[in-house]
């Protein structure tokens, strides 16, 4: 049995830059595996020590991400046995990290469970689980907090549904988009960095995969603009005046 | 004839997605994965609606893959960023192999295509992209619907049972709520606390503050998801909810641009924070500089004198 557990090979967004004609530059950015995906390795990790499984680590990029070892030997030292890089031409969009990721499942053939972070340090978008759990055929569920290996087979989660908590069995292999605060990822030392020269890594050319990314024109992109606002500023020392002049300004506004 | 359908995992919160879906395609159909009162909510305000009967114990998710199988054939797919309707527009994505899209700003149709704007790269850009095929959207739903917005004299709404395979999960105990219920798409107003407020034993006073203005109460993501102060449904962002409300008061919210696309349709934004310089308060119609924890008991004091009251009366 196999977990495998995608990451992304990303700078935060706020080390990016906009430029006026919409242009991202990603100038001195520091490339690395995302808080929120560490958290997903190590959830991986857990559920694998606990049945005996091996975890996979793959991860689905840019052409920088092939060209970079530490893109491999970062997440490595995080705990999988293994780590697949699927090396795109450019960066990667939902539906492709999803297809690419789906493409692997089926190389490796032995995948029961599949564990993907939240996704802070990419677009952002949260799809890329329920995507490749649509592509897989596979239970999916998100915002997970806890996953265990159910005695009965299969295994039993642990979810966040909009502010109900919720325990679901799931029977065969499942998707799981993590939370971001379902564990605690171990800490790193030497140990641990040596240790990733060690195991096996590789680098997947994303041509080689055969995928088709579906029909998505990009038009032009711009900075965004946040609208102008009255801007009036209230900065008095006494609380009970401040507090009298705000309330006035909520009266006037008619928003009260 | 364009039909936009609408997919729902998470009730009839899905007002924002209708009026999309209205402005887009001459007809507006929804699957509705929920109890008979979901289905018959939206039915109210959609030309028709699948409904596909959810019991308790059975998560909206185990229908993705027949839901998908139902809408093969549709071109323009909206659904909700709750995870249940993430999972089942997932599910639609990958079975039209269309490309699936979030925080949307605006969509058009013209010569033949989608064209659609959104934010990308963690909301700091605008992307506009052309799609000539189908295309899935998942944005906020948005407010209720099926109340009083519904025309009370119109026919019965047309809901048609469809009783789909399950993929294998089961939920054996009900879920346990964790805080109150609230509505924040359809709120007018809404306080949000950042980690300005430092102590969670202000939150009580920052509650009455909510009560006394009639708001609902969300947050900024680290309170969420780092301190853990309120459930992840409410917070605001780029990756949370997203807001529109007449009023939105920011509590020792310091603004980061990720923060601010979630509030960025509020009519009218306050920010309350000792930070000047701070980026909220650039981007607030009024912005107070002062600390939370001695502001609140002089607001609530206003608040009880501007209307004549008590203050255990306006905040009740």
């Amino acid at each position: 049995m196999t977990v495998l557990v995608g990451y992304q090979w990303a700078a935060s967004p706020k080390e990016a830059t906009v430029l006026d004609d919409g242009t991202v530059t990603w100038a001195g950015a520091n490339r690395v595996v995302s808080a929120a995906d560490r958290v997903a390795i190590e959830l991986a990790c857990r559920t694998a020590e606990a049945t005996g499984a091996r975890t996979v680590g793959v991860c689905v990029a840019g052409p920088q991400a092939g060209a970079d070892p530490r893109a491999r030997s970062s997440a490595l030292a995080c705990g999988p046995d293994e780590v697949v890089v699927v090396a795109a031409g450019r960066e990667p969009d939902t539906y492709e990290v999803a297809a690419a990721l789906a493409a692997v499942i089926g190389q490796l053939g032995d995948v029961d469970l599949v564990v993907l972070g939240d996704c802070a340090a990419d677009a952002g978008t949260r799809m890329v689980a329920p995507v490749l759990g649509g592509l897989l055929g596979w239970p999916t569920l998100t915002e997970v907090g806890e996953v265990a290996p159910d005695p009965a087979g299969g295994f039993e989660v642990v979810d966040d549904s909009r502010g109900a908590r919720r325990r679901t069995r799931v029977t065969g292999p499942a998707v799981l988009g993590v939370a971001v605060d379902a564990c605690v990822p171990r800490q790193l030392g030497l140990r641990q960095i040596l240790a990733a020269d060690s195991k096996p890594s590789r680098v997947v050319p994303a041509a080689e995969l055969g995928l088709t990314a579906p029909a998505l024109e990009v038009l032009d992109r711009a900075p965004v603009e946040l609208g102008r606002r009255r801007g009036h500023v209230i900065d008095e020392a006494d609380p009970a005046r401040t507090a009298a002049l705000l309330v006035d300004e909520l009266i006037q506004a008619g928003v009260l | 004839m364009t039909t936009a359908w609408l997919v729902a995992g998470e009730g009839p919160g899905v007002g924002a997605l209708v009026d999309l879906a209205r402005s887009l395609a001459e007809e507006v159909a929804a699957v509705v994965v929920g109890d008979d009162a979901d289905a018959r909510a939206v039915a109210r305000v959609v030309d028709r609606v699948d409904w596909v009967p959810c019991a308790a114990g059975v998560p909206a998710e185990c229908f993705a893959g027949a839901v998908a199988e139902h809408l093969a054939g549709a071109e323009l797919v909206l659904a909700g960023t709750g995870p249940a309707s993430r999972v089942l527009a997932g599910a639609v994505a990958a079975r039209t192999g269309a490309p699936v899209l979030t925080a949307v700003r605006e969509v058009v149709r013209t010569e033949g295509a989608w064209q659609i704007t959104r934010l990308v790269v963690g909301g700091i850009a605008t992307e506009r992209n052309r799609v000539p095929g189908p295309v899935v959207l998942v944005t906020e739903g948005g407010r209720r619907v099926g109340g009083e917005e519904a025309d009370s004299t119109a026919a019965e709404p047309a809901v048609q049972r469809l009783d789909l395979v399950r993929l294998p999960m089961s939920c054996p105990q009900a879920p346990v709520v964790d805080g109150e219920p609230h509505d924040l798409a359809s709120a007018a107003r809404v306080v949000g606390v950042g980690r300005g407020v430092r102590d969670p034993g202000e939150l009580e006073v920052v509650a009455e503050l909510a009560r006394a203005l009639g708001a609902e109460v969300a947050c900024s993501r680290p309170v969420a998801e780092d301190l853990g102060w309120f459930p992840k449904d409410r917070y605001l962002g780029v990756s949370g909810r997203r807001i529109s409300p007449r009023l939105y008061l920011a509590l020792g919210i310091s603004g980061q641009l990720q923060h601010m696309i979630g509030v960025r349709d509020a009519a009218m934004i306050v920010a309350v924070n000792t930070d000047r310089r701070a980026p909220v308060m650039s981007e607030a119609d009024v912005a107070v500089v002062a600390d939370v924890h001695t502001l609140l008991p002089a607001l609530l004091d206003e608040l009880g004198r501007v209307r004549g009251v008590p203050l255990a009366e306006v905040a009740r």
